[in-house]
């Protein structure tokens, strides 16, 4: 029961009115209270008190002190004026208004700190956004398109099982099933992208990673492989770099050329006219300018040297398709290393 | 003659004040009783707001008591007298009910995100401006009288750059200070204050630097504009906390290319004030140079001399 200590308890005799609500009496009054074992439950759950409830001219008196915190609010008292303050007690939320670059959208609510909600399922909100929100039961957020992004035409090298995993991609434990994608959204310059198409590799502080790679039976089938390559905004300052080599039939036919964080993603474009098998190698380079190959091991830093974020180094191979051959646009005479480096255009 | 007596109650008349004539009352449950009670004009505020009751509130016994109503209404909870059990029962009435989680995109989660707020109220959800924006690749401000948001184009004063998510950070900014990466944004002892001037909107909107004690490397930050904004203002200036030995300048570079340069600025100098064509910028990068005493240059991730003191304020920095 909660003692207000330090009240006065002289007698004033003039009626205050303060914020609007202004009351009659004040000071000490004798009053008949009818008590009848008036019990109290809140929310289900009997309340013991000894500050009792009763009956007093019609109304039922309750301690607000008791009530309230066992409604879960703190309650607090105000010498001078004489007040309870209740505070955090019901939903006080007030709407707010939202602007999507410049254009008006339906209002918010907002409890004016650290609560603030637009509607989802709502109409407009997914007209000018393209994006729909769903929240399952355990609270996770999920933003998808109103509809599918529409592909590069061909395969997408993701909906393909490699015929062979190397170094990390081949442990288990890293990648079950050998599946090599949607582990996580890629982001890169803060744009975000599916991870369900995207290959994914990252080295965690103190990993002793293996550089990985897959091979892919193509069997003559494509001509070129095309898609995007990046260091992620996870890792945007790492302060290596990362590449892809493609080898088709155990020639080297390209590769992205150095790649850090920072920086849109590289696209490359990689002829593979009559290759049977293409492998997809991974290497990186560390700040001294050490190379490991695929296969190799690499000894992650036990800390990132940023001092507060885990991973060392995260990768995404994004909208990798491979296009099928068609006679109309085969390249005559540009020998076998067709490839694309783009530079990296670090700011 | 008849005691004078205020009227205090529709039971029993001939009640006498300081007498107890009551037969028969089981003070240990029930019955009627006289209670000594202090009226003091006692308000109830709930969460900042005074709400009305039916009866006053009095104090018996060192606590405050209040009529069920108001209880009710005031806390927003169902309050029911239930005549059988001779119970009031108080139920929180759960409107509003919020969840923690991940944030996710085509369902693969957003791994640097952190968690989420949903809420649902009277039926509807509710899911994070600030997620939204993440998903959208935009900034996102809220007015911080109005509670307004804006994502993307900020309200006409501007978007603060600091509101980008930053994509790449140089020298002191690429290591963490308060397990924080990135650009300083505010001071902690105030705002800034350059020349005797003081900006009071600085923290929060700015950025700034100074060396830190044991690594004094220049930082930069650049930010993902994708195009989207034409100019970007701010003033610069070296901040009345520095020391008087070196100078400071600030540079803005768009997609790699010098667009800005600001003169060489001494402490007790007035803020200059930046304005800078971002026409189509997508890569904007903010750093600072340091010349020393003696002459010496030091650029965005350089380390200056141990013991340089130097505050840099590229004060209230906003793009349009």
């Amino acid at each position: 029961m909660k003692r207000f200590v330090g009240m006065m308890m002289g007698v004033a005799t003039s009626a205050v009115v303060f914020g609007g609500v202004s009351y009659a009496s004040v000071g000490i009054q004798k009053i008949v209270a009818s008590y009848d074992n008036i019990g109290l439950t809140v929310n289900g759950q009997s309340v013991a008190t000894s500050a009792e409830p009763f009956i007093y001219k019609y109304n039922v008196y309750v301690p607000i002190s008791t009530i309230g915190h066992a409604l879960g609010a703190n309650v607090k008292w105000v010498n001078s004026p004489a007040e309870v303050q209740v505070e955090g007690a019901g939903a006080s939320l007030q709407p707010f208004s939202v602007y999507l670059n410049g254009q008006q959208m339906p209002t918010g609510l907002s409890n004016g700190k650290s609560l603030y909600g637009i509607p989802a399922g709502n109409s407009q909100y997914e007209s000018v956004t393209s994006l729909i929100p769903s929240i399952d039961s355990q609270g996770n957020l999920n933003f998808q398109g109103t509809s599918t992004p529409a592909a590069a035409p061909g395969t997408p090298l993701s909906t393909l099982t490699p015929s062979a995993l190397h170094g990390d991609f081949n442990n288990a434990s890293l990648y079950p099933q050998g599946q090599l994608t949607g582990y996580w959204t890629p982001s890169v310059l803060g744009q975000l992208y599916p991870g369900q198409s995207a290959i994914e590799w990252g080295v965690g502080a103190g990993q002793t990673a293996r550089l990985p790679g897959a091979e892919y039976a193509l069997n003559g089938q494509y001509q070129t492989l095309i898609g995007q390559f990046a260091v992620d905004d996870l890792s945007r300052n790492y302060t290596g770099s990362l590449q892809l080599v493609f080898v088709g039939d155990g020639k080297t036919l390209g590769s992205t050329g150095w790649v850090q964080g920072g920086a849109a993603p590289t696209p490359f474009s990689v002829n593979v006219t009559g290759v049977q098998t293409l492998e997809i190698q991974y290497e990186l380079k560390n700040s001294n300018g050490t190379v490991y190959t695929m296969g190799q091991t690499y000894q992650a830093p036990a800390k990132n040297p940023d001092g507060t974020t885990d991973p060392i180094v995260v990768s995404d191979l994004m909208n990798a398709v491979l296009q099928p051959s068609s006679s109309a646009s085969t390249i005559a005479g540009t020998g076998s290393t067709g490839s694309a480096t783009a530079p990296s255009s670090g700011s | 003659m008849k005691p004078i007596l205020r009227s205090v109650s529709g039971y029993g008349m001939g009640l006498f004040i300081g007498a107890m004539v009551f037969g028969g009352v089981s003070f240990a449950g029930t019955g009627l009783k006289p209670l000594q009670v202090h009226y003091a004009n006692i308000k109830i505020a709930v969460n900042g707001k005074v709400i009305p009751t039916s009866a006053e509130p009095f104090i018996y016994n060192y606590n405050v008591y209040v009529p069920i109503s108001a209880i009710g209404h005031g806390l927003g909870a169902q309050v029911s007298w239930v005549g059988t059990k001779h119970e009031v029962s108080i139920a929180r009435t759960a409107q509003l009910k919020t969840q923690s989680g991940s944030l996710l995109y085509y369902g693969s989660p957003i791994l640097w995100y952190g968690n989420t707020h949903t809420f649902s109220y009277k039926g509807q959800s509710y899911v994070s401006p600030f997620a939204l924006a993440t998903a959208l690749n935009e900034p996102v401000y809220i007015d911080p009288t109005t509670h307004a948001a804006y994502i993307g184009q900020g309200p006409s004063s501007g978007m603060p750059l600091v509101n980008f998510p930053d994509v790449r950070d140089y020298g002191n900014y690429a290591v963490a200070s308060g397990g924080y990466v990135g650009a300083i944004t505010g001071w902690k002892d105030g705002p800034s204050q350059i020349a005797g001037q003081i900006y009071p909107n600085s923290n929060g909107r700015s950025i700034l630097w100074s060396p830190a004690n044991s690594n004094g490397q220049i930082a930069g930050v650049t930010y993902n504009l994708n195009g989207k904004y034409t100019s970007l203002t701010g003033l610069f200036g070296v901040d009345d906390a520095s020391g008087t030995g070196s100078q400071l300048q600030l540079t803005i570079a768009g997609d790699g290319q010098q667009l800005y340069q600001s003169p060489w600025m001494s402490r007790g100098q007035a803020a200059t004030p930046v304005e800078v064509n971002i026409s189509k910028v997508k890569l904007l990068t903010v750093s600072f140079s340091v010349k020393t005493a003696s002459g010496a240059v030091y650029t965005m991730g350089e380390t200056v001399p141990q013991g340089t003191v130097a505050v840099a304020d590229f004060v209230d920095a906003l793009v349009h």
